[in-house]
């Protein structure tokens, strides 16, 4: 792993930026899966008034270990300038790695943030009367320290139980939950029955909804979502961007499927969310 | 054991004495460390309490508690086939009452079809039970007095689709037994 390592100079894939002016910006990044090194991955955001100017970079909040986000509660934007942009910081021992510069404008250009915004603010009016459930979003790792329950000649999980990496082969499996609305969400149906191929033995193939999550954090098949009243979670399936602009997701519409409650997911920890 | 080979003598081979043969000898072998080669198979040992470290069932069994519980070893019959012999329906012999007496072949087969959510996993079930039915043919051959008792196939992976992705070994058995008819005239 170390080797791949070394190779990489920017181990940061995607540094976004999601805009709310009077405060409450969260900076969210995600890294290359190819990126590997020690848990202690130390993130230190910098916002910058004028793009990249040299020396004007202000540490935005305390250090954060083994996260994806960070919201900045600060208005920093004034006037009708836009100009505000942001860096992360990785720390690593001794070893440092800086991000490219994410604008608050994300990737888009002016135009294209404008229609986001006003595509992500209609959803949310329209979807106000429906069926609001409130959860956490857990984003598998795709990267880091691999899990002792890997085997090192084919280099995947031996344990899907495996409660250190609950079988995903990084360690800890998920990052920390981030609590998130799932709009109409569509309602429950449940077939348990013997498969008809008689290959599964009992199963509930029906226990599948979809719902809909608007704005970021973007999300991936095989994430969790975890519905907060019910303690019932569902690993993602299918994604579906019903809105986008730029290939930046606005709307999502995402299919998921009931975990069963013997199932290594039930054991992460929600009281960390 | 002894009242599956009991009822086996009494009378012979059927599809649920033979399911749940095949299902005994799997959970004895999976309720104890001392054997079982994968360390990582040796945590999850078979219980006939929710919840099971492994499910161990026939494959027809509807049991809402193991919805989707894995690892899991299912226990499924293929098909059975007489054998007939030579000529006269496989007449072998008349005894001093002149009754003949009429034998066959059945040959069987099972599957014990492997489920993991994990490839690896799968496979190294898979390889687990593959490797305990050649050392214990012998054995189990010769306490149910079949002829025949061979491993026939170790299948490819294969994949099935649950809520998360499931991943599927089929280990093949095949075995022969011999089974006599003595027509008697009343």
């Amino acid at each position: 792993m170390p080797i791949i390592s070394t190779l990489l100079t920017q181990p940061f894939d995607q540094v976004t930026c999601d805009t709310i002016i009077q405060g409450g910006t969260r900076i969210s990044w995600s890294m290359d899966p190819r990126f590997c090194e020690s848990e202690d991955w130390v993130f230190q955001v910098y916002a910058n008034k004028n793009a990249d100017e040299p020396n004007n970079w202000v540490p935005v909040g305390s250090p954060v270990t083994n996260t994806y986000f960070v919201v900045d509660p600060t208005q920093r934007m004034y006037g009708k300038d836009a100009r505000l942009s942001y860096k992360v910081v990785l720390t690593i021992g001794d070893d440092e790695y800086t991000s490219p510069i994410a604008t608050t404008l994300g990737n888009l250009t002016v135009k294209q943030q404008l229609i986001a915004n006003a595509i992500v603010r209609r959803a949310s009016l329209e979807r106000s009367q429906l069926p609001k459930s409130s959860g956490w979003l857990f984003r598998r790792r795709l990267y880091g320290t691999p899990c002792s329950c890997v085997d090192e000649l084919v280099g995947t999980s031996t344990d899907p139980d495996c409660e250190t990496c609950f079988g995903t082969g990084k360690v800890y499996g998920y990052w920390q939950g981030v609590a998130e609305t799932l709009y109409d969400l569509s309602p429950a149906t449940r077939y348990n029955t013997v498969d008809d191929q008689l290959v599964q033995g009992t199963i509930d193939a029906a226990a599948i909804r979809q719902g809909v999550l608007i704005g970021e954090p973007f999300v991936e098949s095989k994430d969790l979502f975890v519905l907060a009243n019910s303690d019932q979670r569902y690993s993602i399936k299918e994604i579906k961007h019903v809105a986008e602009i730029g290939n930046i997701p606005i709307v999502t519409q995402i299919t998921m499927a009931l975990l069963p409650l013997t199932h290594i997911a039930y054991k992460l920890d929600l009281a960390t969310s | 054991m002894a009242i599956i080979h009991e009822e086996l003598c009494e009378m012979g081979a059927r599809p649920l004495l033979i399911d749940g043969l095949f299902r005994k000898i799997l959970i004895e072998y999976f309720s104890q460390t001392e054997e079982i080669e994968y360390p990582t198979l040796a945590t999850k040992l078979y219980s006939s309490d929710v919840p099971t470290g492994i499910v161990i069932e026939t494959v027809y069994k509807w049991d809402p508690k193991q919805t989707e519980k894995r690892p899991a070893i299912l226990i499924k019959r293929g098909a059975w086939q007489p054998q007939h012999l030579a000529m006269f329906d496989g007449l072998k012999s008349v005894d001093a009452n002149l009754d003949p007496t009429y034998f066959r072949f059945w040959q069987g087969e099972h599957q014990f079809i492997c489920l993991s959510r994990s490839g690896a996993e799968a496979d190294m079930l898979g390889a687990e039970i593959a490797r305990f039915l050649l050392h214990y043919g012998p054995f189990i051959r010769s306490a149910c007095n079949f002829m025949r008792f061979r491993l026939q196939s170790l299948s490819p992976l294969s994949k099935i689709k649950e809520a998360t992705d499931i991943f599927a070994i089929a280990v093949g058995v095949q075995y022969v037994w011999e089974e006599g008819v003595t027509i008697t005239e009343k």
